[in-house]
């Protein structure tokens, strides 16, 4: 054997175990980060699988836990994503439209209104829940705290991350698209709805979802406008009064807890179905975006 | 639509060897000329379509065509020779106000076009283009169906007609018609990159413009 086959050997071997290191090392932080994730869905399965049936779907809460359940709640949140998406789609599709195709990006106001969206994107939720009690709860619209409230508080609060998600989707569609279609005689407004905006309505439409599962699991916004926590009816119009999943878990969380009366399996048993709930819209995204999504 | 007669498509694949080709000298960037010459004296009877007058077009402060003149007759193929890069699709993108999409670009001296300059205040780019077509240097299919890929300028003009015939007539007269007349309903990216150059070319004959522009297609 040469010397230099035996410094080639040398080498290498310092060099793979550095590799492997690295490889461990980041192996453990996704270790890390799923494993406390894992802890927390068995825990939470364990204590929640044996509450989790078709009466705690279909009951309203009780003072008695062996008899609450998540009907209410279910149905409140139900109406708040729909008014949600009512109002996010096409507010939210409709700024990413004017950003994109119409803003021209060397005037400071456009600049200006782009840097505001991405730190509206970051405001802690709470902000956007006094944002609704102010405005919308009472103030100029006086509302109450009804679902057409709470569904608006939740679409402010992510309007941000669907105007984003619809401006990435817009600009992935070539210019060339553009090009092909003015040059046919089209006008810019026949060229954004009929060329644009149906090549860019999967990615939007996965970030519309994305943007409810969000709004899903917001608690905060929800408490600070008033939502009530004992709701023993399903809301039948935008103008009643509801509450929602997140919350109905956190009352359970904090009521005195007995022996004999225990909600803790029954707020277990919320969360499970949020998640199930949310795992339902993820795939929806996934699939839509692997499906529908186009290649240029 | 037209006002004064239009040459026929299938004439124009079949002239497609450049009756005039119009040598316009030039060169890239500000130290070469870029695009120089006289205005162009060409013994012609015909009406002249499009005329140019001392066009110069720059990005930001980079002129890409310098004092272009000449003149383009009716019912002719003219065509532009030059190096890559000297400025010819920046010349050709004038004549349909497609530079108007490109934020940086100028555009300086005049276009005119049966005596109407194109870049006067009154002038609407989408009537232009309208009139004006454009077949692109790489192929631009949208990503619809080969049958939606040419009713789609038709049907944003509003043009009457039965849509199936004046389909089946663009894609003919681009010599497409036999290889995707059992398909027009599956995307048009499944085609070939010469078949869809032809799609982009049918697409465009079937708004029946008066002209044609096309960027090496």
């Amino acid at each position: 054997m040469s010397a230099h086959a035996e410094a080639i050997g040398r080498a290498t071997q310092e060099r793979r175990a550095k590799d492997l290191a690295f490889r461990l090392a980041m192996l453990l932080c996704l270790g890390l980060a799923i494993g406390l994730l894992a802890v927390l869905l068995i825990d939470v399965a364990v204590d929640g699988a044996g509450s989790l049936s078709w009466d705690f779907v279909t009951s309203f809460t009780s003072i008695s836990a062996d008899q609450a359940g998540i009907q209410a709640a279910l149905w409140g949140t139900i109406w708040l994503m729909g008014v949600c998406a009512v109002f996010i789609i096409p507010v939210g599709v409709g700024t990413a439209i004017y950003l994109e195709e119409y803003a021209d990006d060397t005037k400071w106001w456009n600049r200006l209104v782009e840097v505001n969206i991405q730190n509206l994107a970051a405001v802690p939720s709470i902000v956007y829940g006094i944002l609704g009690l102010a405005f919308l709860v009472r103030g100029p619209l006086s509302l109450g705290p009804v679902i057409l409230a709470g569904g608006l508080t939740l679409g402010l609060l992510v309007l941000p991350v669907v105007i984003i998600a619809a401006r990435e989707a817009i600009r992935a569609v070539p210019p060339s698209i553009r090009e092909g279609s003015l040059a046919l005689g089209a006008t810019q407004w026949q060229t954004i709805w009929r060329q644009v905006l149906p090549a860019a309505v999967p990615g939007i439409a996965t970030g519309v979802i994305l943007a409810l599962a969000r709004a899903i699991g917001e608690t905060a916004p929800l408490i600070v406008i008033g939502a009530a926590t004992v709701v023993a009816f399903n809301p039948s119009g935008v103008n009643d009064f509801f509450t929602a999943m997140p919350i109905q878990i956190f009352d359970w969380i904090s009521r005195p807890q007995t022996d004999t009366n225990d909600y803790r399996p029954l707020a277990a048993a919320g969360i499970l179905l949020l998640m199930i709930l949310l795992l339902a819209m993820n795939s929806v995204a996934i699939w839509l975006r692997n499906r529908y999504e186009q290649k240029w | 639509m037209p006002d004064q007669p239009v040459t026929e498509p299938q004439d124009r694949r079949e002239e497609a060897g450049l009756r005039r080709p119009l040598g316009v000298r030039s060169g890239a960037g500000s130290a070469a000329p870029a695009l120089e010459g006289p205005p162009r004296e060409t013994p012609r009877t015909r009406e002249a379509v499009f005329e140019l007058d001392d066009l110069t077009v720059s990005y930001g402060t980079k002129p890409a065509v310098r004092s272009v003149s000449f003149g383009i007759g009716m019912n002719e193929i003219t065509a532009l020779i030059g190096p890559s890069g000297c400025g010819k699709s920046t010349l050709i993108r004038c004549l349909n106000r497609m530079n108007d999409l490109i934020p940086t670009a100028r555009v300086e001296g005049r276009v005119l076009y049966h005596g109407q300059d194109l870049y006067a205040k009154e002038v609407d780019a989408v009537e232009v283009r309208k009139r004006i077509g454009m077949v692109f240097q790489k192929p631009n299919p949208f990503p619809k169906s080969i049958y939606d890929n040419i009713a789609f300028g038709p049907r944003v003009l509003g043009m009457k007609g039965n849509m199936d015939e004046i389909v089946e007539s663009a894609l003919t007269h681009a010599a497409l018609w036999d290889e995707v007349k059992d398909r027009l309903k599956t995307n048009a990216f499944g085609m070939s990159g010469g078949q869809q150059q032809r799609l982009c070319i049918a697409r465009c004959l079937a708004v029946e413009p008066d002209v044609i522009l096309m960027d090496e297609p």
